[in-house]
């Protein structure tokens, strides 16, 4: 089962696809999050590698744009950062032409990336605008694709069995897409708490009760209704 | 090889091994040896290992210093006392240092009084608390006798100047023993012993514990798998009383206000009668509850001589609480656990335990805090305010009575306190592998633990897991050519920081909406709570709203069940043996006639005939509403709730430790088979398995999970347990004491939520990629053998599936023996369902609520 709004496919990987331009949006991949986790051990950057190189290859995509937050730490970049980043980038531009969007956590960037590819506030193409989300983007009634927000699903059955799932949310009244984290070890943020106040400045004074909410569950995207039906229906 | 001494020493052959000034000081002061010393002073003259267990008063302390004392000032007459440490004495209880040190350097000052000369001995502390300046000051000149925390001692093992003063260490005492051995501090503490033999030769080892039961264990522990021991057990000299009282007439139907006013006019009642009274609650929230209620209630007797004594407050506040204690100021102290241990706090006179102690050890220590003198009589009285607690108190007591112990549980093959050992030992040099490994294998321990394990581990701290191309990972040592040694040069200060075994915990405070404070919470469980959850803090319901920064807000609730887990409550479990001898004594009563039960309840169970009525009364009605689950039946109960739930109730006598596995287990088969998810509910007493009103549960589903293999019910347990709450938590503690998360890094300190988090992702990648890697082992041991006891519900199961099964459906009342589980207990859901089946069963149900789109 795939689900698709205003003609973007949201794939069971977290990554949107256009797919008339043959471009995939993902978001938020937080590598080196490990590192400043104190983890002793690397293993993220290639989980998401492996899932994106699959991703790219079912889905044709000549064009990934990603829409910030690559790196975790602020501020000046921490070891694993440098060598992880710099060859994720090896890996993934022999595969497609990619697009990096900077994020609240990318600073110095620019210096991670540079002579292997460019770093843009937004990017647009089609009648779509990608950005990271943190910041307003001007537009007409192009469609905009933003991360930042990581939603997740939060499930809970009459015996208080539970499960955590990432979520794709779909703003229609301001036509914006929230794509999830990329990154399943990001912590994530329930859609019940989405509330307009609290998110990105392009989605201001939006009725968050009406987006609607598609959840990742395995290889299925499934079509959970709005923020509002599952704030009545289910309990959680 | 472990003996009893048998060989009681007389006064002349112990005082001729005593130096002159020893002896005369000690012949003035004291006249007569006590009990211990008789047994002691002799053997540890001969540098033989001794294990001292005896009562408060009985001069257990210095049974080890007088041979101390006068060793060290015959070398110093023959001069042969350098600037070394000879004596290390290992208090678990880092807050009673100083009061240690008072105690020693009390018999010093008075023989140099006496002798008119001041002796060269000298006395130093080092912990945590320990200033940089004073270390320095150590370091340029050491003490004679060092008093260190276990903690301590590993950082001083590894510290690269001071621990040359070690290198002359004749004696170690480890104070407090039986607090250590049953954790993974003990295990950390024995290893650090067998590196500071292995590196400067034998030393004589002196223990000192509380009664604990097998004594042999804990000997053992002490000096490890080769050497021997001899106990010195004098606890018979102590007299014992205690009691169970009820302070209502009617147990069962007194209404719950009445029943807290008469427990308090008990109370004040006991202590009046009494010059000093320590009362313990199993709870730090009731110890702050009980002073309340006594200044509330008596004003006028309760203002200056009162006061609290728990581990969240002050450490100023408690040692002022001890001084008055001491000085016999206070005529009454209310203490949750801090008080069970440590020095002499004076002449207390009667103990009250409020609510069951859960176990006879705790009890007898608990007791053992009255009667000052060695002849004094240790009073104690056991409060209870219903009948599973009478009844569990009365068999409690009969057991302290007797004797009859629970046994210690002491964890074995440790891997994640090996590991941060294996980097210790590869700071101090280069080993051999063969050569650490049976190092390692001299502390009791490890005295089995498996080549294969050891070497996993040492494969794990060198980073060669390539073939998992785990990238990067930090190594902390190099292993090549059958030796290993430190790599890099963070790896010290990455030891300095990190070692210990304690994990960290973080607290967030909760405030009502109105911002009022009420108390704090553990982070981990502040972090899991979601809006409409309702939880128990200081005895009161609250529901949780939203949090904000380091706070959380919440809303105060009546008459609603608690919805989240208690794994974080302080709730002492239930000791297995007690439980089992508790369902012997119901089997027993329900068998006898009314007169012979009362005859024999006032007769051999010490009870008044208040109590013995109540007794019978309650099993009698179990007997008239259902059946009494004993020896010889066991018994499962079918009950639909008010919200439309069914219940199973299952009477497993067991303690709570092996209800956590066997609830589990059932909860995993039933659910299995079923194909749904289970809410468990575990208790003392049993456990409870709710599911949705129409799923039927046959009596062969429950009869088939009896005749299980131990192989398949472990395989059931590991199941269940997938990416439960209880795995999760103590892999953060695991990881954390195995190195793999870094607690502490340069100036970077990383909260216990953080450290959650990180170990959540590694945990699912160890699972997914290296199943057998070593500490996701040690994971699972902890959780088996510490947090539920696998070995206590095997032996359970075994014997359930001998006797009777008894399956009753359909009841609309649970049975007076079901009460206690139904209302209470820690909740916790086992998940059969594939999680991609229950999103998608989810998903059916919302989109049947708001129509297909």
């Amino acid at each position: 089962m795939m689900a698709t709004v205003d003609g973007i496919k949201l794939t069971s990987y977290g990554m949107a696809v256009v797919e008339e331009e043959k471009t995939g949006i993902i978001a938020d991949l937080h590598i080196g999050m490990e590192e400043i986790s104190m983890i002793t051990t690397r293993l993220q950057t290639e989980e998401m590698l492996e899932r994106l190189e699959r991703a790219i290859e079912e889905n044709n995509i000549e064009k990934l744009v990603i829409a910030g937050d690559i790196k975790h730490g602020f501020g000046k970049s921490v070891r694993q950062e440098w060598g992880e980043i710099r060859e994720f980038f090896n890996r993934l531009l022999s595969l497609v032409d990619v697009v990096v969007l900077k994020g609240n956590h990318d600073y110095y960037i620019e210096n991670i990336v540079k002579d292997r590819t460019t770093v843009l506030e937004e990017y647009r193409f089609g009648n779509y605008v990608v950005s990271h989300g943190h910041k307003e983007v001007l537009r007409g009634d192009e469609i905009l694709i933003i991360g930042n927000e990581h939603p997740v699903l939060t499930l809970k059955d009459e015996v208080g069995a539970s499960a955590r799932v990432r979520a794709y949310v779909w703003v229609g009244e301001k036509k914006v897409l929230i794509v999830p984290a990329f990154n399943p070890l990001t912590r994530g943020y329930d859609v019940r708490n989405l509330a307009s106040s609290q998110l990105s400045p392009v989605l201001k004074k939006a009725d968050m009760e009406k987006a609607e909410v598609y959840a990742i569950n395995d290889e299925e995207v499934l079509y959970f209704g709005t923020i509002g039906d599952i704030k009545r229906e289910l309990k959680r | 090889m472990v003996y009893f001494a048998k060989k009681e020493y007389s006064e002349s052959e112990i005082l001729e091994v005593l130096h002159k000034d020893v002896r005369g000081w000690f012949v003035k002061k004291y006249k007569k040896f006590t009990p211990p010393q008789k047994f002691a002073v002799k053997e540890i003259h001969e540098s033989k290992n001794v294990l001292i267990s005896s009562p408060t008063g009985s001069g257990k302390t210095l049974s080890a210093f007088l041979s101390i004392i006068s060793e060290l000032l015959y070398m110093e007459e023959e001069d042969r006392l350098d600037e070394k440490i000879y004596c290390i004495y290992v208090s678990p209880l880092r807050a009673l240092n100083n009061d240690i040190r008072r105690n020693l350097l009390q018999p010093i000052r008075e023989i140099e009084k006496r002798s008119k000369r001041k002796l060269p001995l000298r006395i130093g502390i080092r912990t945590s608390d320990t200033l940089q300046k004073e270390k320095a000051a150590m370091l340029r000149n050491p003490p004679h006798i060092l008093i260190t925390t276990p903690e301590s001692l590993s950082i001083l093992l590894n510290s690269p100047k001071f621990s040359e003063h070690l290198s002359h260490v004749k004696w170690v005492i480890v104070d407090e023993i039986h607090s250590v051995v049953e954790n993974k501090r003990g295990a950390h503490l024995a290893l650090s012993l067998e590196r500071l033999e292995a590196r400067f030769g034998t030393f004589t080892r002196i223990g000192l514990s509380a009664t604990v039961s097998p004594l042999e264990e804990v000997a053992q522990y002490l000096v490890g798998s080769e050497r021997e021991c001899i106990v010195v057990d004098v606890n018979y000299v102590k007299e014992t009383d205690i009691r169970v009282v009820s302070p209502i007439e009617d147990i069962i139907y007194t209404p719950p206000d009445i029943a807290n006013t008469k427990l308090y006019e008990l109370l004040d009642k006991l202590i009046q009668e009494h010059r000093t009274t320590l009362i313990f609650t199993n709870t730090r929230s009731a110890t702050e509850r009980v002073v309340f209620q006594l200044r509330q209630r008596f004003g006028d007797r309760y203002i200056e001589d009162i006061a609290a004594h728990h581990s969240s407050l002050s450490r100023e506040i408690r040692l002022d609480v001890e001084e008055r204690l001491k000085r016999g100021e206070l005529k009454v102290v209310v203490s949750s656990t801090s008080l069970e241990l440590g020095i002499d706090i004076g002449n207390i006179d009667l103990v009250v335990l409020l609510g069951s102690p859960k176990s006879v050890a705790r009890a007898l220590q608990r007791v053992g805090r009255s009667g000052h003198r060695l002849h004094d009589i240790s009073k104690g009285r056991i409060m209870v305010l219903d009948r599973d607690e009478l009844v569990e108190c009365t068999m409690l007591a009969k057991d302290a009575l007797e004797r009859k112990f629970d046994h210690i549980r002491m964890p074995k093959n440790s891997l994640d306190v090996l590991a941060q050992h294996i980097v210790g030992m590869a700071i101090e040099r280069v080993w051999d592998v063969k050569e650490a490994y049976d190092t390692v294998r001299k502390a009791y321990n490890y005295k089995e633990l498996p080549y294969t394990e050891f070497e996993d581990l040492l494969n794990y701290l060198a980073g060669n897991y390539e073939e998992l191309e785990v990238r990067n990972v930090y190594g902390k040592i190099w292993m090549e050519d059958g030796k290993f040694g430190k790599r890099g040069k963070m790896i010290r200060s990455i030891y300095f920081m990190n070692t210990g075994t304690i994990p960290d915990v973080n607290y967030v405070k909760v405030f009502t909406r109105s911002k009022e404070y009420i108390g704090g919470v553990e982070e981990d469980f502040a972090e899991k709570l979601i809006r409409g959850d309702i939880f128990v803090l200081g005895g009161k319901s609250y529901e949780y709203v939203f949090s904000r920064g380091n706070r959380i807000y919440v809303d105060s609730v009546k008459d609603k069940r608690p919805t989240i887990p208690a794994w974080f409550s302080e709730m002492l479990p239930l000791s297995y043996e007690l439980a089992l001898d508790i369902e012997e004594f119901r089997g027993r009563v329900a068998a006898m006639q009314d007169d012979e039960a009362i005859d024999i309840l006032v007769n051999e169970y010490y009870l008044d005939e208040k109590a013995a009525r109540a007794i019978l009364q309650y099993i009698r009605e179990q007997q008239k509403y259902s059946i009494v689950p004993d020896k010889n039946i066991f018994l499962v109960e079918e009950y639909l709730d008010e919200e439309g739930m069914k219940n199973l109730i299952f009477h497993a006598m067991a303690g709570r430790k092996a209800n956590e596995a066997l609830a589990r287990v059932f909860a995993y088969s039933i659910g299995e088979k079923k194909g749904i998810n289970i809410r468990v509910t575990v208790t003392d007493y049993g456990f409870v398995l709710t599911i949705p009103r129409w799923r039927r549960i046959n009596k062969e589903d429950i009869e088939e999970v009896l005749s299980i293999s131990e192989e398949e019910f472990e395989a059931r347990l590991e199941k269940s347990l997938k990416n439960s709450e209880i795995i999760r938590r103590r892999f953060r503690h695991v990881a954390a004491r195995g190195f793999l998360i870094l607690r502490r890094y340069g100036t970077r300190e990383l909260s216990a939520g953080r450290q959650q988090f990180s170990a959540d992702s590694l945990l699912k990648l160890l699972q997914k990629y290296r199943p057998d890697f070593p500490l996701l082992k040690e994971v699972k041991k902890e959780v088996y053998y510490e947090a539920m006891h696998v070995d206590e519900a095997l032996d359970y199961l075994r014997r359930c599936s001998l006797k009777v099964f008894s399956y009753r459906q359909g009841l609309k009342v649970p049975s007076p023996f079901a009460f206690n589980m139904v209302a209470s207990g820690a909740k916790d859901v086992v998940m059969l369902e594939e999680r991609r089946e229950f999103i998608r069963r989810m998903h059916k149900k919302l989109l049947e609520k708001i129509g297909e789109k």
